[in-house]
């Protein structure tokens, strides 16, 4: 209980932190339940109601409505579902996967397995993430499970190396030695000795690359790659507004703030959970 | 001021130091008092976590962003350093008083090299426009005379390529190059190998000798104290307990906590390894009322646990807190 | 110690073998998606024997090996074979557009390093008041935004609402000729005497390059900060303060070396992510830039541009890593050390 008091005094050191908790739970709880709350459920998808074209955000329309009619407020808390799956899979995927090449990477350190891997790693984080992320997405059809495999390609090295760096470094010291000696098979250490010591950096970064992945999503979604239309998505809905500007302002200016305030939230949470473990800034 | 008064560098009174953490406070130092003369060497002796480097810290004002100085004074040839003027200050640090950190790996900035450091150290605490090539050669000739072979490849070397007892010698050439009347050594060999420990302990016991300076000597280990004090003050958990000459408190102990200390160190002609103390320090957190040795004391009475002990004068020079002092053996 | 020299040798060294291993995974990729890239080459109307003929000569029929030999044979020639959307060589394509891209990254990337130090040392001075507060608060924000929104967000404010910064029409205003000189433009105009050129040069950069920088700027900015602020407690500051150095003197100079030396290789990571990213911004600015190339060439599966243009950003990546390596080695022992091991 003490336990639970202090760090929840760490966290709301930065009262801004809490601000970032509240909007990232809110998030999340748009993403389950947002259908269910928004006053046109029925706009996410394909609806077209050209009578209600265009038309400037009011009390009806919140952020108003797009080139078919769709109200824009229900399609944005609409998209947040895939926006959060985006996220939660990628990070559910790469961190594991990027955990065991690093540690792996890690342990058995000066041996060639260790170089191998890790200058495969290196390979893909030479690569800028974005072109790769594209150049995946392009390959392949356009859809939001292809885009999220391809951030998830571009995604995993950064925990290998995150994961190698620890590992390496934990390598030397006694207890793993002991473990060995022991006669404890790699994977016992892996999750018993290795794994507690990496959690507290690995959540901090999951937290903090949320932010990030959506970006990502929506910056492939910007480009054509993500959810395809009719289905909305934060990104392509700005890239299909651009060309509306200035006059249709609110076709682009809405989505943005919502990813800002999305991305805001996570890193603030981030940061928060950061102070509460008492981890490094990266 | 009367004579005896000129002859203090350095009077602590009453000083008491908490901490701000995580929004709790620790009440670490609770009314620490003590004297240095001139060209006295005072020990203060003390397990981990009793306070002794935070006392050192409070001697320079170069207390932590979170510490809080409740009551009390330190004053440097009569200033009080937490009242002193920015300038003042900057003189008592320069050429009055100087420290000698613990652990002289972290203590060196690890991306300059040592002559980056001293001369910079040096320039402020020399007269202006002392010229660049004075200044070296007063860097050299103080790694000189801690010993340092190799000076000028020693000035060009990074922390990292010289070894702990070298790193350390240079940290003490820092600290005495300067001119400084007053030395606070904080542990200055427990960082490293027993045998340089050895050299390092001589070493200053030596410069401080041959330069006729005060110093303030902390320890955990009563060897070290017994050999290189001429005065110890006893601390614990914040307080000091007992004080007097070294030769006075080593055999003529009259706190409990000094007498524990003492059946605690193996002896050659021994009756054996003592039992310790049982017990641990208190937690700064919410310290005992009474005296702070009393949790553990096996001596202690109602009084003990509820009220602070007096400081009570023994024998002349031979100074007590307990209200059972000189009763106990 | 093994002198810098060395070091730097056996990480160009590694550098190779990335850049082969990265070569093989583009050009697998590039090969594999469906689709027959000779008639994607020559088009729907050109009779079957000529398109047979361009598969012998482009060696579309060889096994993937055979194939990769080619053109690897090529690229260190410097051909990257034609792009079949320019129909020019890939190599001419990429020497034309680099240069507006390396215009955006100096100003976007290399620029703003002092401000993100100067902001983040203000942070870390005037902790907790309000300074701090203003820049910590604007950088969360800030980062939070994709650049693409940025951009957006500059085109509608800057290009419709206070028209004073010129935002679609590439990098200079019809009725201004610069020769390219070095082909940044604002040097070149500068070279050619022409002030006033290299003024509206500068204003057509001044969106895309601000849009590009905002995020990297305001991270570094915080990471700096949180160094200055970790470091502050650290016993060699404690020590320093404790001989008398002036306080001003500790900040510009002990306190600040080693809270920057981390900054910079994630400075370095950045300016080199900017080549890439760069590409929303080119595109919404209608910047002639690589990377706005580049996105062509991938929505377009112009197989030969692609790979041409991710092999020049991998080595664009990792020559910007080792050079920040470099500095970062030349700045602190302790990097030079554990990199010599």
């Amino acid at each position: 209980m003490e336990a639970l008091k202090r760090n929840w005094y760490k966290f709301s050191e930065s009262k801004i932190s809490v601000v970032g908790l509240v909007l990232a739970v809110t998030f999340i709880f748009l993403a389950f339940f947002g259908k269910y709350l928004v006053p046109y459920p029925e706009h996410i998808g394909s609806y077209v109601d050209f009578t209600k074209t265009s038309l400037a955000p009011s009390s009806k329309y919140l952020c108003g409505t797009d080139v078919m009619g769709r109200d824009i407020f229900s399609r944005i808390i609409g998209s947040f579902r895939n926006t959060l799956m985006m996220g939660v899979i990628v990070l559910l995927i790469s961190a594991p996967v990027g955990f065991i090449v690093g540690v792996i990477a890690g342990y058995h350190k000066g041996k060639p397995i260790d170089t191998i891997l890790m200058r495969i790693t290196d390979i893909f984080l030479s690569i800028p993430p974005l072109i790769l992320a594209l150049a995946i997405a392009s390959v392949l059809e356009p859809n939001l499970t292809n885009s999220m495999l391809a951030v998830t390609v571009m995604w995993w090295p950064w925990y290998a190396r995150l994961s190698y760096g620890v590992t390496s470094s934990l390598r030397t010291e006694n207890y793993i030695i002991y473990a060995e000696l022991a006669g404890a098979k790699l994977p016992h250490i892996i999750f018993k000795e290795i794994l507690p010591n990496c959690l507290s950096a690995i959540l901090t970064k999951m937290t903090l690359d949320m932010g990030y992945v959506i970006i990502m999503g929506a910056t492939l979604s910007f480009a054509g790659m993500g959810e395809q239309a009719p289905k909305p998505a934060l990104g392509s809905m700005i890239s299909s507004g651009v060309k509306y500007m200035p006059a249709q302002w609110w076709f682009t200016i809405f989505p943005a703030i919502a990813i800002m305030l999305i991305v805001l939230g996570f890193n603030l949470l981030g940061d928060g959970i950061s102070n509460m473990l008492g981890t490094e800034e990266i | 001021m009367d004579n005896t008064q000129k002859d203090i560098i350095l009077e602590v009174r009453d000083l008491s130091v908490s901490f701000d953490v995580y929004g709790s406070v620790s009440h670490v130092l609770d009314g620490i008092s003590f004297k240095v003369k001139k060209r006295e060497r005072v020990g203060l002796v003390g397990e981990s976590g009793c306070g002794k480097t935070t006392t050192l810290k409070a001697v320079l004002n170069v207390l932590p962003k979170n510490a809080i100085v409740n009551r009390g004074e330190v004053l440097f040839e009569g200033l009080n350093v937490f009242k002193m003027s920015n300038a003042k200050l900057a003189t008592m640090r320069r050429t009055g008083a100087g420290m000698i950190f613990q652990d002289p790996s972290s203590a060196l900035n690890p991306v300059f090299n040592i002559e980056k450091q001293f001369i910079t150290a040096l320039k402020y605490a020399k007269p202006k426009n002392t010229p660049a090539q004075e200044l070296h050669e007063i860097a050299i000739d103080a790694l000189n005379s801690v010993m340092l072979p190799d000076q000028e490849r020693i000035m060009k070397s990074f922390p990292l390529q010289l070894s702990g007892g070298m790193k350390q010698r240079a940290c003490i050439a820092m600290t005495i190059a300067a001119g400084r009347q007053l030395i606070l050594a904080d542990e200055p060999g427990t960082s490293l190998d027993v045998t340089i420990q050895d050299q390092i302990l001589r070493l200053i016991n030596q410069l401080m000798l041959d330069k006729q300076l005060s110093v303030v000597m902390v320890s955990h280990s009563l060897g070290v104290i017994r050999e290189s004090t001429d005065y110890v003050n006893i601390m614990y958990a914040g307080t000091i307990v007992e004080s007097g000459k070294t030769d006075d408190v080593f055999h003529n102990s009259k706190h409990p906590y000094t007498l524990a200390l003492m059946s605690c160190v193996p002896k050659l002609t021994g009756k054996g390894i003592s039992k310790g103390i049982p017990g641990r320090m208190p937690d700064y957190m919410i310290p005992p009322q009474g005296c702070r040795f009393s949790p553990r004391c096996p001596y202690a009475q109602e009084i003990c646990h509820t009220q602070k002990p007096p400081h009570l004068e023994i024998s002349p020079g031979h100074w007590v807190s307990c209200y059972f002092a000189g009763e106990v053996t | 110690m093994p002198s810098l020299l060395m070091i730097i040798l056996r990480r160009l060294g590694w550098a190779l073998v990335v850049l082969l291993g990265l070569s093989m995974i583009i050009f697998s990729l590039m090969r594999i998606i469906p689709g027959d890239p000779a008639r994607l080459a020559l088009g729907p109307t050109v009779p079957e024997e000529i398109v047979e003929q361009y598969r012998e000569r482009m060696h579309y029929n060889e096994p993937l090996p055979i194939q990769y030999y080619y053109w690897i044979a090529g690229v260190v020639k410097g051909d990257f074979g034609k792009s079949t959307i320019t129909n020019r060589p890939v190599s001419k394509d990429i020497k034309e557009f680099i240069s507006a891209t390396a215009e955006l990254v100096i100003w976007a990337g290399i620029m703003p390093i002092f401000f993100a130090l100067l902001l983040g040392v203000l942070g870390a001075m005037y902790k907790n008041r309000w300074p701090d507060y203003l820049i910590r608060f604007s950088s969360y924000v800030i980062i939070a935004t994709p650049t693409f929104v940025w951009a957006v967000f500059f085109l509608l404010i800057f290009g419709y609402w206070l028209p004073i910064l010129p935002s679609i029409g590439g990098r200079l205003t019809m009725g201004f000729s610069v020769p390219s000189v070095t082909g940044l433009m604002i040097l070149d105009a500068f070279i050619d005497g022409q002030p006033a050129a290299a003024w509206d040069a500068f204003l057509h950069l001044s969106l895309p390059a601000l849009a590009l920088a905002l995020p990297h700027t305001m991270q570094e900015a915080r990471i700096t900060r949180s160094y200055m602020i970790e470091n502050e407690g650290k016993d060699y500051i404690t020590m320093i303060t404790s001989q008398g150095v002036p306080r001003n003197v500790i900040n510009r100079l002990f306190l600040l070396k080693p809270s920057v030396i981390p900054t910079i290789s994630i400075m370095g990571l950045d300016i080199a992510s900017i080549f890439a990213n760069a590409f929303l911004v080119e595109t919404i600015f209608n910047w002639p830039g690589i990377s706005r190339y580049a996105l062509k060439a991938i929505l377009g599966k112009d197989i030969n541009a692609v790979c041409g243009v991710v092999m020049l950003f991998g080595v664009i990546f990792i020559l910007t890593n080792i050079l920040v390596d470099i500095v970062a080695m030349i700045l602190d022992p302790r990097i030079r050390q554990s990199r010599s091991k």
